[in-house]
């Protein structure tokens, strides 16, 4: 996914109880970035901005 | 945020190490130290900003906390008419809309043109006689743009109305010198002048604290708190003490104290004209970039040392941010930077957001090259 609907995704009605954050997203993001620091998921710059996957997954 | 000089790390230090004790209260060796310590942090960060005397130095938190004092503290008359800003870090907006909310007051908006910059006369139309209070950002904390501080505050004053500045962007990068203002009250943070976090200063006219109401009570805002048939009957400390309850953050304040004197020594106009040489610098590398948009005025005579930008070929702020921190180790901030209406007023949403991105004192020429450097490779590698 793409940051911008990772961002738009985490804003739906279903992950309310999983993701609290402002509009602006920063914590939605910094959380990712630690995701990614223990290997639970990856990102890869490209067209767009960034890509996350499940690692494992592409 | 800002980085810290060594001087504010070691005072800081010195303060744990030497004499880790409470000001104020502690009737030892160590207490009388720190009494003296926290008090001289005071008077030279009153230095640091003129005030007529220390004690209309109130120690905060941060530049939320002193502005959410007046907002709450402040008396206002019935009826009466806030006004604000577009341009305002939600904490320069939102305590004032609480207060107009919780008080039936009216609160009035003034809109920032799209460069960030105001139209005077917009102000004065506003401001009338029915205005208690304005509370406007001195230096925005995303277009960098400085507002006209000097006739906001005389259209107000003429009016009768009370001017609280957010001077948290402000304080940093310019010379601030409140009497000369003629500002009522100034809100500042710390960590963004090379100081401690945790730490801010709220500056009021000293009639003005003493008239306003209570902020926190407790221990340490009191002359005497007696028990008089069946009451709990306090009677309270003038300012800076009615303000400061219970225990203090000495550290904090020590190391503010450092930090203004840091900055002093380098001299405030030398800080400002060494960030507009490096702003000139950015601003002309940025209009090079066609991905790039830039907001805020381009006038560095009336703008702090920051850029607020967009690049087309990256759908979010963030990852911006994120690129340019994995891949040459240049930090910006990303996001909406807790300025959610001027974002909304440009058409911007928040999570996509703008980056900011900041030039300092400890800032030079080569970190400049670097950032574009980055921002070339970000834009080719997103196309």
């Amino acid at each position: 996914m793409l940051t911008s609907e990772i961002l738009e995704t985490a804003k739906q009605p279903e992950y309310v109880d999983f993701c609290a954050d402002c509009a602006g997203g920063d914590a939605f993001i910094a959380a990712a970035n630690q995701l990614a620091s223990q290997g639970l998921i990856a990102k890869k710059f490209g067209k767009g901005g960034y890509r996350w996957y499940l690692v494992g997954a592409k | 945020m800002s980085l810290k000089p060594l001087q504010v790390i070691a005072a800081i230090r010195e303060y744990y190490e030497q004499y880790p004790a409470c000001a104020g209260r502690s009737i030892h060796k160590l207490g009388e130290e720190a009494s003296n310590a926290y008090s001289t942090a005071r008077a030279k960060f009153a230095n640091f900003i003129n005030t007529a005397e220390p004690e209309e130095c109130i120690w905060t938190r941060n530049a939320t906390e002193s502005l959410n004092m007046v907002a709450s503290s402040v008396k206002l008359p019935k009826g009466s008419k806030i006004v604000t800003t577009t341009l305002e870090h939600h904490s320069g907006s939102l305590p004032f809309v609480e207060r107009a909310r919780r008080d039936s007051l009216k609160i009035e908006i003034v809109e920032a043109k799209d460069d960030g910059t105001f139209d005077i006369e917009d102000w004065n139309r506003v401001i009338d006689t029915n205005t208690s209070l304005i509370s406007v950002v001195h230096s925005s904390n995303v277009t960098g743009t400085i507002a006209p501080m000097k006739e906001i505050i005389e259209i107000a004053h003429d009016r009768g109305a009370l001017v609280m500045s957010d001077d948290a962007q402000y304080a940093p990068h310019h010379p601030l010198d409140v009497q000369d203002l003629d500002v009522d009250f100034s809100a500042i943070s710390v960590h963004k002048m090379c100081g401690p976090t945790g730490v801010g200063v709220l500056y009021g006219k000293m009639d003005l604290l003493k008239s306003m109401d209570m902020f926190l009570v407790g221990g340490d805002t009191v002359a005497d708190v007696r028990y008089v048939d069946g009451k709990i009957v306090p009677e309270y400390l003038p300012p800076p003490e009615k303000f400061e309850a219970g225990l203090q953050n000495y550290a904090g304040a020590i190391g503010a104290g450092a930090a203004a004197d840091y900055l002093q020594s380098i001299g405030m106009h030398n800080i400002e004209l060494h960030e507009r040489n490096l702003l000139s610098f950015v601003l002309k590398s940025l209009k090079e970039m066609d991905k790039v948009t830039i907001f805020g005025t381009d006038d560095i005579h009336i703008k702090t040392g920051l850029v607020a930008f967009m690049v087309s070929t990256v759908n979010t702020a963030h990852d911006v941010a994120g690129y340019l921190s994995d891949s040459c180790g240049v930090m910006l901030r990303s996001g909406a930077h807790c300025t959610h209406p001027y974002h909304y007023q440009m058409g911007i949403p928040p999570s996509k957001g703008t980056n900011r991105a900041s030039v300092y004192l400890y800032n030079n020429r080569k970190d400049v090259e670097t950032f574009i450097e980055g921002l070339h490779a970000l834009v080719e590698a997103s196309s």
